[in-house]
Parts: C-alpha cells; sequence; structure tokens
C-alpha cells in the first residue's frame, strides 16, 4: 500500500512539477491555429498546402512547384527544403499529384503588381499568400519576389508564364 | 467541433451494431466497453470502400461505408453468438451509456484540450485530408500510419471540421473502464465489498496519471487507441479462457462461462483487427494476443470455437482493408510497413491460425503440447527468436536494447513505473501465491512477456530507435501497461494471502 502511495504521490509530482512533454492547446477545432501556437519546422510547407487549397477553392489537382523550397524564400526554410518529406506533406495536404519543375518562379515588380491588382489576396503564416481568381482548372503554380521574400500561389490560368512555366 | 462528436458517437453506435448479435452473451459490461473500439474499425471500411470505387467520400460514403461494416460484423458475431445470457442488456442500459458519451464527448470538445507531436499534424492529419480529398488509400497511409486514425480524421474532415482530438481520450477513458472491469471482476474478486471498490478505483486512477498514460491521453498519435485494443483483445481472451470468471461454481454459472466463450473469441479478433489498421507495426503485435490464445486453446482452456470465432473476427476487416490496398495500389513501397511485409504477415497469421486449430485437434500433439506445456514452448520459442535476432546484427540488437531499457528506466518519462512494475513481477516471482487465479496470472504474465518479446525482435530487427521520450518503442510500451497493472493488481488481491497460502521459492525448495 505504502508502495502504491508513493507511485502515486511520485506521478502526480512528475506531472505536476517537471511536465516533459509539449504543452496543451486549446484547439479551436482548426489545424492552421494548432499549427501556429505550437509552430512547425515545416510550418512553409504547410502554408504553401493550405493557401494552395484556398487559390483553387479546394483541392489541387496539380501543384507545380521548383524542387527547392529556397528558389521560393530564403529565411527560416531548411537547405533543400522540398525534400521527400515536404514534398509529402504538400501532396497529401493538396489531395493530388505534385510536378516539381525546373523554372524560374522568381516575378519581378512589374508582373507582380499586374498578378495582384484587383485580386483578392489571403495571408498565410511564413508570408506565404493565395491569389484567388474566378478562373480554376485545378491547377497551382508557385512564384516569389525578386527578394524571395513571399511565397505566392497563384492558380494555373493567371499564372504569368501559365502552368509549365 | 461538430465533427469530432459525430466521428466518436458514430463509432460507439456502430460498435453497437455490431456486437449487437451477442449482447446477450457478453453482458451489459464487456459488451458497452467493447462497442467503441469495435466501432472504430467501421472508418477504415469506409476508407478501404471509396479506395475500391474510386471516389471522393461524402456524408453517403460514410453512411454506406458503415452500414457494410455492422452488417459484415454483425453477421459474423450472428454466426458465434450463443444461446444462453449472462445477464440481458437492456434499453436503460443505452440510454445511461449513450447520454454518458455524448455528455462526455461534448465536454471534451467544449474543452478543447489536446496534445500535438509532428506526427499528429504531418501524419495523422494529413493523411485524413488526403482520403477526404480523394477516397484513396495510398502507400504513404498504408506504409506510415495504416488506416484506421487517418480514416477518422478523413471523416471529421467530411463532417465539417479541421482538427480530430476527441477520440482520443475516449479512447483512455475506454481503456481505464476495460482495466477497471477485470480489476472489478478478477484481480480484486475475493476483497470484501467496499476494499474491492476502492482498490478497483485506486489502481485505476494510478493508472490514469501514469506520466506517459495522461500525456497519451491528449496527445493525437496511435499509442492510446493501440493500448485500448491490445487491453480489450487480451481482456476477451482471458475471459474466454474462463480466467476472469474462474469462480464460477454452479453448473449454470459454468453454462454461461462456456456459452460466452466464442462470442468473448469474436470480440478479441475484433480487438486484434483494430490494432492490426491503428499502426503500421500492428499486424506484428497482433501475435501477442494469437499466442496468448493458441496456449490458452492447447492447454484445454480455450474452444475450437473460440479460436475459429476469433479468427473470423479478426480476418473480415483486414481483408476488406488490405484488399482494397493491395488491388488498388498493389504492393505498395512504404516508409514503416512494406507491402510485401504486410503480405507476409497476413500469411503468417493464417498459418498460425491453421497451425493452432491442428494442433489442438490432432491427439498425439496435443498430448505432447500438454505435457512439454504451451506457455513453456511458446517462450522458448520466443527466446530463440531472440537469440536469432542478437546472432543476425549484434550491434544493432544491443543498440535496440540499450535504447528500450534507457527509455523506460531514465530517459522515456515513466518516472518509476517500470522500476514498480519490474520490483513488482519479480515479488510475485520469488513470494508465490497458489490460489485458484495462479493459473490466470500466469497468462498475464506471459502476456506482458509476449509483449516484450515481439517489441525486442521487431526493433532489433528493423527499427534499433534512439533514447528520447518519443522513440517509437517508448510510446509502443504503453500498450502494455494496463495488463502489466492488471497482473499486479491479480498478485496484490490474491486469496491466497489471507489464507496464508503464499510459498516463498527459497523455502519450497528447502528440503
Amino acid at each position: 500500500m505504502l508502495f502504491l502511495v508513493a507511485f502515486v504521490l511520485h506521478s502526480i509530482r512528475y506531472l505536476g512539477c517537471s511536465w516533459p512533454y509539449t504543452r496543451f492547446i486549446r484547439s479551436n477545432g482548426m489545424l492552421l491555429q494548432v499549427l501556429e501556437e505550437r509552430g512547425s519546422p515545416w510550418m512553409i510547407s504547410f502554408s504553401i498546402g493550405m493557401a494552395s487549397r484556398a487559390a483553387v477553392g479546394g483541392p489541387v489537382t496539380s501543384l507545380i512547384t521548383p524542387p527547392d523550397l529556397h528558389e521560393l524564400r530564403r529565411v527560416a526554410v531548411a537547405e533543400g527544403a522540398l525534400d521527400p518529406y515536404n514534398a509529402t506533406l504538400l501532396q497529401q495536404m493538396c489531395g493530388m499529384g505534385l510536378e516539381v519543375l525546373r523554372y524560374d518562379p522568381v516575378l519581378q515588380q512589374d508582373a507582380l503588381r499586374l498578378l495582384l491588382e484587383n485580386r483578392q489576396v489571403l495571408e498565410y503564416p511564413d508570408d506565404v499568400y493565395a491569389v484567388s481568381s474566378e478562373a480554376q482548372d485545378g491547377t497551382v503554380v508557385l512564384f516569389t519576389d525578386d527578394a524571395h521574400e513571399s511565397v505566392y500561389c497563384v492558380p494555373g490560368p493567371i499564372a504569368p508564364r501559365g502552368t509549365q512555366p | 467541433m461538430i465533427g469530432n462528436l459525430i466521428v466518436a458517437c458514430l463509432s460507439l453506435a456502430v460498435g453497437w451494431g455490431a456486437l449487437f448479435p451477442l449482447r446477450r452473451s457478453l453482458g451489459p459490461g464487456l459488451y458497452h466497453l467493447s462497442a467503441l473500439p469495435v466501432g472504430t474499425i467501421g472508418w477504415s471500411v469506409v476508407a478501404a470502400l471509396t479506395t475500391v470505387a474510386e471516389v471522393r467520400p461524402s456524408p453517403m460514403w460514410v453512411a454506406f461505408g458503415l452500414t457494410v461494416y455492422v452488417v459484415m460484423a454483425a453477421a459474423v458475431a450472428r454466426l458465434f453468438a450463443g444461446t444462453v445470457g449472462s445477464a440481458p442488456v437492456s434499453w436503460r442500459s443505452f440510454a445511461l451509456v449513450g447520454a454518458g458519451f455524448v455528455s462526455l464527448s461534448g465536454l471534451l470538445a467544449w474543452a478543447g484540450l489536446t496534445l500535438v507531436g509532428a506526427d499528429s499534424y504531418s501524419h495523422y492529419e494529413l493523411s485524413g485530408w488526403f482520403l477526404a480529398d480523394t477516397g484513396r488509400l495510398s502507400p504513404i497511409i498504408m506504409g506510415s500510419r495504416n488506416t484506421l486514425l487517418p480514416a477518422m480524421h478523413m471523416a471529421n474532415r467530411i463532417f465539417g471540421a479541421d482538427w480530430l482530438y476527441v477520440p482520443y481520450p475516449l479512447f483512455s477513458a475506454n481503456t481505464l473502464a476495460i482495466t477497471a472491469w477485470v480489476l472489478w471482476r478478477h484481480a480484486f474478486v475475493s476483497l470484501p465489498g467496499r476494499t474491492r471498490l476502492a482498490a478497483t478505483a485506486v489502481v485505476a486512477g494510478t493508472l490514469a496519471i501514469v506520466p506517459p498514460w495522461f500525456y497519451h491521453t491528449w496527445l493525437v498519435h496511435s499509442n492510446m487507441a493501440s493500448a485500448m485494443f491490445t487491453t480489450l483483445a487480451l481482456t476477451a481472451v482471458l475471459a474466454a479462457a474462463g480466467v476472469v470468471d474462474r469462480r464460477a461454481q454452479s453448473a449454470s454459472e459454468k453454462e454461461v462461462v462456456g456459452s460466452r466463450s466464442a462470442a468473448l473469441g469474436v470480440v478479441a479478433g475484433f480487438a486484434l483487427a483494430g490494432l492490426a489498421l491503428a499502426r503500421p507495426d500492428g499486424l506484428a503485435y497482433v501475435f501477442q494476443g494469437l499466442i496468448v490464445a493458441a496456449v490458452c486453446h492447447l492447454s484445454g482452456a480455450l474452444s475450437r470455437r473460440a479460436i475459429v470465432a476469433a479468427y473470423a473476427a479478426l480476418s473480415a476487416p483486414l481483408l476488406v482493408v488490405y484488399g482494397a490496398a493491395f488491388l488498388r495500389i498493389g504492393v505498395w513501397s512504404g516508409d514503416k510497413l512494406q507491402g510485401s511485409w504486410a503480405v507476409a504477415l497476413l500469411g503468417a497469421i493464417l498459418v498460425f491460425g491453421v497451425l493452432t486449430v491442428l494442433a489442438g485437434t490432432i491427439e498425439p500433439i496435443l498430448e505432447w503440447l500438454r505435457r512439454v506445456g504451451g506457455m513453456r514452448l511458446a517462450i522458448a520459442v520466443n527466446v530463440l527468436a531472440i537469440v536469432a535476432v542478437a546472432a543476425t546484427d549484434r550491434g544493432q540488437f544491443l543498440f535496440a536494447l540499450r535504447n528500450m531499457v534507457a527509455n523506460l528506466a531514465l530517459m522515456g518519462t515513466w518516472g518509476l513505473t517500470w522500476w514498480v512494475v519490474l520490483l513488482g513481477v519479480v515479488l510475485s516471482l520469488v513470494v508465490r501465491v497458489r490460489d485458484v487465479e495462479e493459473p490466470g496470472r500466469q497468462l498475464l504474465l506471459f502476456a506482458v512477456f509476449q509483449f516484450f518479446a515481439i517489441a525486442l525482435v521487431l526493433h532489433a530487427s528493423v527499427h534499433p530507435g534512439h533514447i528520447s521520450p518519443s522513440d517509437s518503442f517508448n510510446r509502443v510500451a504503453l500498450h502494455i501497461v494496463p495488463t502489466a497493472f492488471w497482473y499486479l493488481a491479480s498478485y496484490a488481491g490474491s486469496p491466497g494471502w489471507s489464507k496464508g497460502s503464499f510459498v516463498q521459492l527459497s523455502a519450497e525448495a528447502a528440503p
């Protein structure tokens, strides 16, 4: 009996004082809130996935991305960031095949201004933006600005260089 | 939030429907305790059907898939429903359990408390998202996380929610309730009324605050679900073998125990199917329950009908889910569970079942097994398997063993848990208590041993892990904690103590 009492007291003390686990999150039922509260080393992939869905209003049939996320955004992303794991995250989140192409994802200021003009833009964590359009074919192409600071998820029909940039 | 509530409540309702033909055989306690685990398997069947039909799941597909599962499971259950019931399951009990379950689910949904690991959002949630978008089981899902939890996350999205968290504490509560049931019915059955109640509450409460248990109660991961399936499977196997109600004395009591054996076999089979679908290594851990059942069968404690019932219930969901996966994605290449390994393990389960039934049928083999002792033989085979793995790659074996021991003893956030369990086990082996419960206790200890033997072979062969609370084996060890508590409680609560029939081995060995 003494053994049991000692064990119970130990567990209570351990849970109460040490708490070696991740902290509790009070969820409002939304994944984005959970991710923002907890933080994630793959946050940019989640943002791209969610922004791409928002850009086409649902699952994405094809997400066109350069092979390295550094080409899109230079800060806070691990080297070679579109590794198989990140690719898996994006693939699962968008419910489609991921198309990794070698292309220049940089949009110069004029092209970017033209793209964003009169369009609704939604912001996601890590400076990722969803550009919405009425013209949809389920395809999303990823672009960045010339400072490589922001990522733009652009529906295929309005992508500056088409869906095979 | 509403998606969380719908998924939780549908799981219970589906379990009620699936086990409905067995309600009289199981009695109200086990019937209601088995409903949530058995019901959750239905989500895997929904994902399997949308995979075969190649459709994006909708509420209609959820209704169709769950109905198919209920009909299939109830048909299996109907085949093995006993004619003699232990106690009727009244409609009042449905209302009480249902109201309690809905209230608890509502409270959990409102509280919103959740713990999140990287796997929670990058695997379970995203695999669910992928399923909700496409309805397709993928190599990533089959190879990394298996189907059960991603399918629940899928359903949550179909019903308009975004983050599934309510079922996890419900799994914990259900497992604690099963543990309390076995403590009450078996471990502390010989204690007087209030002491029995207090002992049951204290031990179940102690389990609830074991640090990793408390953590996994809220964590979105597979371990609490697996602990629930493991505990239910062993409870059902040992109840079917008459361990739980060993003290049935009268002819009518014995008839009830005998009659419910096959029904309990069905529950054990479904629980093992749930375990096989809850994790990529679930197919390997299924052997723990199967080997314990085989030992019981070969010792004459478990009928052939119960063994067949368990295999029928285990096979039905696995056939549907793995059949769908093999049909649409072939023999996949995966991160943790390769398609070829799944084929091998499914084949091994089938072969083991056939061998178990054959060994129990052929008289000379049965006689030899009884002479040698099924449990002793199983221990010897386990030891041989461990030695073979160690001989194959000694370095990796020692590395895996070091990680496992270091995590359980020091670094895995278990506190004193495994020290207490080890001390209790050693004490129980040194100071033995001779009573009617001893064979049951031996089976419980064997089940714990069998679990660790499988874990050691598995981790030393393919996944040596690392020293960290998040290590795979460190989390997997949670699955067996209720059984270890059950063993220690049945030792502490033995009627032999009051009769002075304990034996010190040293004294026993003396001339």
